[in-house]
This record gives structure tokens, C-alpha cells and sequence, in this order.
């Protein structure tokens, strides 16, 4: 097995400009190396809750086009970013299709919208991935294991 | 990710400045970062006793009033967590000082690091349905563009789960969590439906059965119901000292959108008469109440984890 680590979040960075355009940075770590993920947008509600895991996702794929050992494709596609309420609590949920070859997975993740979203979300986009990426970093395009236990992303 | 540069005298103030904030209501962790060409940063981890405008308010009001110091507030970043003061500083190493900021590399040598400005430039990426692509084969120096060495970034650190190494070489703890082991759903002729739901984690495995009348709310809300029910027997039985740790079910609901059918759950822990919102969420495509089941799971693991923490003194499992 190539890979033995774990992805870990190491920091991440906002700024608005006064245009309302919203600037987010994500590092995360794995396997001692360091990756960034950028991006841009709205900063208005509900967009806002995007730029945050959209960051997310481009720090997660630096680390794929590193560490990933085989000759899929593996693509992680930001469906969307949706606020609800859940027994009138805000929530929102970060909802992810996760491909490879021709297998196509939806991920998804929730979070208390309270206070400062930008880190939650963030949060929630690694929860939503975090083992499929390391799935994919494990095992590269070979087979799923037939006693990979049952448990939420 | 740039500044944290410092010359000896800011250093002092940085100082002064952390030593000010960690001691504002809620305020877990402070860091200042000055910067000659951007100005002053702020990053602040709080606890969720008080709103985080209020904390934000609290720390421009001491920057100005108490040093005489002012930063703008989209200068300051906020970052709220659901975690007790306790449980952050466990988090992030109870021995951990924030370190003074140490100089960094100039922002163009920091290869893969670009600073915000260079980021917004990335018009080439998707933007309205986000896509990140993988190469498949992996190209290395394309991708060590968006690759650093670690170092002190003068970001808010918040690492999740700590290298060994980061740990001092230790053995790596134990994370507690459970696993969905067994879910068996028997259909009534008559209506309704009855569910036996099964978790395991750390050799141990608690069962519940349950009953429902088999209205969409009864797919929704029961299958939780139930797995919180186990959850909170695993969490009873590893409970040495009496501290009471209660997981209530809330409210769950099914999201739906072209993409995704979502089971979203929330679940309250009150711990010592503190109440923690949890959220988790699962995808339905292998069903609404295993969804349910799932989305219990991920909203209480990582609280789980943390409370049955191996160094923790509820962290005795029985086995």
C-alpha cells in the first residue's frame, strides 16, 4: 500500500475585497507535504458558502495529483452548497460527486451554520472526502477491498 | 499564506497583542501577524459561548482601546468553534504556546504558496459547476506549483488529526469510532416497519430494535433515533466517572436536488448542561434509514472521538 497517512487541515486564510468578492486559501497536509487551495467569489449569500469548498476541493486535488498512483481520472465535482433548516437550526450541506474511472460516488457532509461558516465548511468538504481520497491514495484504480466496513464519510 | 515576518520590536507587540486577546471572553488562541506591505492580521479561535460579532467586536474594541492598536475588521478573522476551551486546547496540544511569529520565504519564492491575489488571477479553473480534476498520471512538477514545505504559515492552525511526529513521536492514539455493523428492516404486511440497528467500535458491538408506524417521517427519524440510542450506550459504557454526556435527537430531513437525495440529522450533546449542535449528513442511494443511520454517525463521531479520547479518563471502553 502506497499511502499510510492521513489529510489533515492546516489552516485557511479569508479576504473580502470591497467589491464583495471573497478570496479563500485552504492548507491541508499529507504525508508530511503541504498543499494550497484557492478560490474566488461571491461573497453574498448563499454563494458565499461555495468559495469555501470549492478552496477546499482544488487543495484536495494538488494533493491527488501528487500522491495518487494510477491511470484513472479521479475528479471531485462540487455539486453545490446548500443551506437548509433542520428542525429550524441553519444548516448547510456540502454535497460532492467523487469519480474515478466510471464509478461516480456522491459525498456529502453538514454543518451548524454558527458564527464564522468559512472554517465549517471547510470542514464539512474534508469530512465529505476525506475517505475517498484516501481510498483512492491507498489503492490507486485497483479494486475495492470486499470488507471495507460501512460508516459514514 | 504569507506573513508572519516580524522584526524584534513588532515582535513585542505581537506579543503584547496575543497576550490581550487570549484573554477576551471565549478567545482560545490569538495570533497577530504584521505585515509591512498588507498591515495587520488578526486570527482568532473562539469557543461558541458568545456570538462571533460580539468576539469580533471585543477584539477591535481592545486593539483600540487597550494598545491603541487598530486593525480593520476585514483584517480580523474569526474563527468559532463548538469545541469547549478545554477540548480546543487538547485539540491543538495543551502544551502549545502560540509561538511568535518566525520570518518567511519572500511570496515569490514560496513556491505553491501564492498570496490571495495571485489565487484570484486562477481564471482558468471552472467556476459555475466547480470542477477539480485529477491528471490521473500524476505530474509532479505541475503539481509541486501548489505544493509547500511545511513551516509556519501564520495561518490559524487547526489541524484535525497530528502527525506522529507533530505529536513528539508517540504512538498514534486510537480514534473511537463506530461503524454501522448490521441493518436489518422487516417490512409489516399491515404497515409500518421494524429496524435493528447495529454499530460496532473497539472489538465492542450494542444492538437496538425499534418499531415504527411507517409514515416518511417514522424513515427519517426512527433509524437515528435508534443508532443515537446505541451511541449513547457505547458512550455509557466507557462513562468511569459519572460525567453525564446526553445525545438527543432533533429533527432530521431529506434534502433532494438533481444531484444528490441527502438525509441531513441534527443531534444535541449536552455535555455537563452545555449544549453542542451536530450536524450529518448521507447520501440515500442505498436508502433513507441506512442514509439516517450514516448521517447520526458522522454528526456524533468526531464529538465521540473526542469525548472517548484514549487519554481521556471516559476513555476507558469496556470491552
Amino acid at each position: 500500500m502506497p499511502y499510510d497517512g492521513t489529510i489533515s487541515l492546516v489552516g485557511h486564510r479569508v479576504r473580502q475585497d470591497t467589491d464583495g468578492e471573497l478570496h479563500v486559501e485552504v492548507q491541508i497536509t499529507c504525508e508530511g507535504r503541504t498543499f494550497n487551495g484557492n478560490a474566488s467569489g461571491a461573497a453574498a449569500l448563499p454563494d458565499r458558502l461555495r468559495v469555501p469548498a470549492l478552496a477546499t476541493l482544488r487543495a484536495l486535488d494538488a494533493c491527488l495529483r501528487v500522491f495518487y498512483l494510477g491511470s484513472a481520472h479521479p475528479a471531485l465535482v462540487l455539486d453545490g452548497v446548500a443551506e437548509t433548516s433542520v428542525g429550524d437550526f441553519p444548516v448547510a450541506v456540502v454535497m460532492i460527486t467523487a469519480s474515478e474511472k466510471a464509478d461516480s460516488t456522491p459525498v456529502v457532509a453538514s454543518c451548524p451554520l454558527v458564527g464564522m461558516s468559512d472554517l465549517a465548511i471547510i470542514l464539512a468538504t474534508l469530512q465529505a472526502t476525506t475517505r475517498i481520497v484516501s481510498h483512492w491514495l491507498a489503492w490507486g484504480d485497483r479494486s475495492l477491498p470486499s470488507d471495507e466496513p460501512d460508516r459514514p464519510q | 499564506m504569507t506573513t508572519t515576518g516580524t522584526e524584534t520590536n513588532d515582535g513585542d507587540l505581537v506579543k503584547r497583542l496575543e497576550l490581550l486577546l487570549s484573554s477576551l471572553t471565549a478567545v482560545v488562541s490569538a495570533r497577530v501577524v504584521l505585515d509591512p506591505e498588507s498591515g495587520a492580521h488578526v486570527h482568532i479561535l473562539a469557543t461558541a459561548e458568545i456570538p462571533v460579532s460580539e468576539v469580533s467586536r471585543a477584539v477591535t474594541s481592545a486593539l483600540t482601546w487597550g494598545l491603541g492598536f487598530e486593525v480593520p475588521s476585514d483584517q480580523i478573522t474569526v474563527a468559532q468553534s463548538r469545541l469547549s476551551r478545554e477540548e480546543l486546547n487538547t485539540l491543538l496540544g495543551s502544551n502549545r504556546v502560540d509561538p511568535a511569529p518566525t520570518p518567511i520565504a519572500p511570496k515569490a519564492s514560496a513556491a505553491g504558496s501564492p498570496d490571495l491575489d495571485a489565487s484570484s488571477q486562477d481564471a482558468g479553473l471552472p467556476d459555475s459547476k466547480a470542477s477539480v480534476q485529477g491528471s490521473g498520471s500524476p505530474d509532479r512538477a505541475e503539481a509541486s506549483k501548489s505544493e509547500t514545505s511545511t513551516r509556519d504559515t501564520g495561518l490559524l492552525e487547526f489541524s484535525l488529526q497530528k502527525s506522529s511526529a507533530e505529536r513528539g513521536g508517540g504512538p498514534e492514539p486510537h480514534i473511537h469510532r463506530l461503524e454501522l455493523q448490521d441493518l436489518q428492516l422487516n417490512r409489516k404486511p399491515q404497515g409500518g416497519f421494524g429496524i435493528l440497528v447495529r454499530l460496532t467500535g473497539n472489538d465492542r458491538s450494542i444492538g437496538a430494535q425499534r418499531d415504527a408506524a411507517g409514515t416518511e417521517e417514522d424513515s427519517l427519524e426512527v433509524p437515528a433515533s435508534a443508532a443515537l440510542g446505541v451511541i449513547q450506550e457505547f458512550l455509557r459504557s466507557g462513562d468511569d466517572d459519572g460525567t453525564g454526556v446526553v445525545l438527543r435527537f432533533l429533527a432530521a430531513q431529506r434534502l433532494r436536488s438533481p444531484e444528490h437525495d441527502v438525509v441531513v440529522v441534527l443531534v444535541e450533546a449536552d455535555v455537563d448542561g452545555r449544549r453542542i449542535p451536530l450536524t450529518g449528513a448521507a447520501s440515500a442511494y442505498q436508502g433513507v434509514e441506512r442514509a439516517s443511520i450514516l448521517a447520526t454517525l458522522q454528526a456524533t463521531n468526531a464529538f465521540i472521538a473526542e469525548t472517548m479520547g484514549s487519554d481521556s479518563p471516559k476513555g476507558a471502553w469496556a470491552r
